[in-house]
């Protein structure tokens, strides 16, 4: 990444002052980091990681580092704009695939490794996205806790301290959501 | 489907995930009788529960850097560059658990797939024999064990010169991290019982796992115990041990004393040793010793006795007397093996005395001044014990009463003899109302001990029928004093039932057999005055053994 963990920090600062502006600019830079990661040619470290994914992971060292960074309600902001923009990622390269895969000949990027991933477990990532979107309207805080899971990583214990609740309801939350985006998956189909 | 209907999903789905499949059946029919359309939205969302978990749907790490932040979740993300990101059909999703030599991977098997979990030697130290053979060895063994407690192994292979094998994936945590969790002492008895036999099992097998402590024992979500982690286990017909001899590095607080000196040969009682441990820390939150250091531990292990677990918390006396014996620093001292420790936590978990306790009767006779251990089942409804001791009072000092008034003349025949046979037949009658809604009408329902209680007192009904068919003034012409006859026996019998209950748990019972004795002789020197201290005396006695036990059960019921 290449904005730096005190760029981060400040904009998370303006956030928690209730800037709305800051929100969406962290989304952005976020947005376009990432993006630039995804789109990327894929580069194969000697022993098969990603490239993509050591760059990342560099980055999210540096942000730990920095005091601002550490706070719970900071990283949910921080994860949640990752999240966001993952999600839009995923989604935009599983159209593009599936229109090239049409049209032929394609480059691959490291996205569409992922994106493959999903094709060969069956799931169709625009599906899941309407059904997120369904979700998010009928339960915000369950549409999160898949969002922190699924697309940001984190494990159970730590979207809990991110949001402030207990591990048991963010368990809940996650099979619940979790069952229900499946069966909508898979009624779809 | 609208906001308030799936709040309502929701809530009833949180509740029924967590309970069991007939438990879950039962509840959602009960429920498509007055809400179908929400029991069928709720066994459809079961149902997608089940394969989603099963198809491990959205379980894919994302693309992203994982679980940076912290280290103490059971989950390690995949942040360390030597471990592979593939390994044959398997792809590597995150670090379970890492030991001095291995590493233990979640995976997903691409073939079956599902989740496993894999256990591979670190990269680095392929090159070591010693530590390759001893891998081998571990493969070895978990290959040759298949009980239901004892997490499977699937398949075994090679990636790149690193030998590795995989197993089931339980999914859930590791007892180290959810102690707390067994904090019922049936359903902890029931774990330790399940993982004694399992490990009774890998005995008969010639298998001794030597590490058994809370880390190694996996808990799946509905709450079944898995052995895990055979990683120092040794055969018991080879005289090769290949263990390293620096295996002291693994949680001494844990370790059986001859572990640590290896002066003896080391026999299935280093397991029960460890079932100890984990019970210990079940009942404790801690390991058994816990040091200021690392020697320091060892240095307890090996000479201290651990600090009985009630010292520290409330806990059921039966489960720290079996705790105890397991951890005894001589191997001689403790259970024989596992089967019997099992055996003894099913007595336990049916409510009977436990028969592998070495209690001598000396030790019995030093319990008598010190705190009492009681056992849980003795407990009758106090409402009973208060109607029995009602009763008894009321009836013994009415016969005194009428005997001393008649004597002085107050009372014309048959009157006395009247009033003698009707407070008999009421006190009686009185009796066995009372203990048949207390014992006898749900007899087969009550533990063993609580039956035995029922048969005794039935005896004792009996015995005094019978006593009042000897002893009783059945004409007018026999005085009423004929009846001063019967204390005597009585006294010799309750006597006898206090030492019986004594065996039962309350060993200060014993105590209230001795005075009756003694009060037989003294009935038949003051005859005129033995129904009344009959009465002072036993309501006294029996009164003060039964809220003792009714108040450490009901206290031990609460904890």
């Amino acid at each position: 990444m290449n904005f730096l963990p005190s760029e981060i920090t400040q904009l998370l600062r303006r956030i928690g002052d209730g800037e709305d502006a800051a929100e969406a600019e962290l989304y952005d830079r976020t947005y376009e980091e990432l993006k630039r990661i995804a789109q990327g040619e894929i580069r194969w470290e000697p022993n098969g990681t990603l490239q993509a994914t050591a760059l990342v992971h560099d980055a999210f060292m540096r942000l730990r580092q920095d005091d601002g960074f550490c706070s719970a309600p900071n990283r949910r902001y921080f994860f949640a704009s990752v999240a966001n923009a993952m999600r839009r990622i995923l989604v935009d390269a599983a159209r593009a695939r599936r229109s090239k895969k049409r049209g032929g000949n394609w480059q691959q990027r490291s996205i569409d490794h992922v994106v493959a991933f999903y094709e060969d477990r069956d799931v169709d990532l625009e599906a899941l996205d309407e059904a997120l979107e369904e979700l998010e309207k009928l339960h915000p805080q369950q549409a999160q806790v898949v969002k922190l899971r699924w697309l940001t990583g984190r494990t159970i214990k730590e979207v809990a301290e991110m949001l402030d609740v207990s591990t048991w309801k963010v368990e809940d939350d996650w099979r619940i959501a979790r069952a229900f985006l499946y069966k909508r998956l898979c009624e779809d189909k | 489907m609208d906001l308030a209907e799936y709040e309502q999903i929701c809530l009833q789905f949180a509740r029924l995930a967590r309970s069991n499949p007939t438990e879950r059946a039962r509840q959602i029919d009960r429920m498509r009788v007055h809400n179908p359309s929400l029991a069928s939205q709720l066994s459809d969302l079961l149902h997608y529960d089940q394969s989603a978990e099963n198809s491990g749907f959205l379980e894919y790490a994302s693309p992203l850097p994982t679980g940076l932040y912290r280290d103490d979740s059971r989950e390690h993300r995949l942040d360390d560059y030597s471990i592979p990101h593939r390994v044959g059909h398997y792809q590597i999703l995150a670090v379970l658990g890492r030991g001095g030599m291995g590493v233990v991977l979640k995976a997903w098997d691409d073939r079956a797939k599902r989740h496993v979990a894999i256990k591979m030697i670190l990269p680095s130290l392929v090159s070591a024999p010693q530590l390759l053979q001893r891998f081998r060895v571990e493969i070895q063994i978990v290959a040759r064990l298949e009980h239901r407690n004892i997490v499977p192994i699937y398949a075994t292979g090679e990636h790149d010169g690193a030998p590795y094998f995989v197993m089931k994936h339980v999914e859930g945590s590791n007892l180290q991290e959810n102690l707390d969790e067994l904090d019922s002492p049936w359903r902890l008895a029931e774990a330790v019982r399940d993982l004694a036999l399992a490990v009774s099992y890998s005995h008969d097998r010639g298998v001794i796992h030597r590490d058994l402590k809370p880390a190694n024992v996996l808990m799946d979500r509905d709450g079944t115990p898995f052995l895990a982690d055979f990683g120092i286990a040794k055969w018991t017909d080879t005289e090769v041990d290949l263990t390293a001899p620096d295996i002291v590095l693994g949680s001494p607080g844990y370790m059986a004393p001859e572990l640590i000196s290896r002066r003896e040969a080391l026999g299935p009682q280093v397991d029960v040793y460890g079932l100890g441990a984990i019970l210990y820390a079940a009942l404790t939150g801690r390991a058994p010793f816990v040091g200021n250091d690392y020697v320091d531990t060892l240095e307890q292990v090996k000479h201290r006795a651990p600090t009985p677990p009630s010292e520290t918390h409330e806990v059921a006396p039966e489960l720290e007397v079996i705790c105890l014996r397991c951890l005894a620093k001589s191997p001689a001292d403790r259970y024989p093996n596992a089967n019997s420790l099992a055996a003894d936590l099913n007595r336990f978990l049916r409510g009977e005395p436990l028969l592998e306790s070495k209690q001598q009767v000396w030790q019995l006779l030093g319990n008598l001044f010190r705190e009492q251990q009681l056992s849980l089942p003795e407990a009758r409804s106090i409402g009973a014990v208060a109607w029995t001791l009602a009763i008894n009072l009321l009836l013994h000092s009415f016969l005194f009463s009428i005997i001393s008034v008649n004597a002085w003349g107050w009372l014309n025949p048959p009157w006395g003899h009247v009033g003698l046979w009707l407070s008999f037949a009421t006190g009686l009658i009185g009796l066995f109302v009372v203990n048949y809604r207390d014992h006898w009408r749900d007899y087969w329902r009550l533990s063993l001990p609580e039956r035995q209680s029922g048969m005794i007192t039935l005896g004792v009904n009996i015995a005094s029928l019978f006593m009042l068919l000897i002893y009783g003034p059945w004409t007018v012409e026999t005085p009423l004093t004929h009846i001063h006859q019967m204390y005597p026996p009585l006294a010799l019998i309750a006597g006898v039932v206090a030492f019986a209950h004594g065996a039962l748990g309350s060993s200060r019972s014993l105590l209230i057999g001795a005075v009756f004795f003694p009060l037989a002789v003294l009935f038949s020197v003051v005859p005129h005055l033995s129904p009344l201290i009959y009465a002072i005396v036993s309501t006294l006695a029996i009164g003060g053994m039964y809220l003792e036990i009714v108040g450490s059960s009901t206290s031990l019921s609460r904890s």
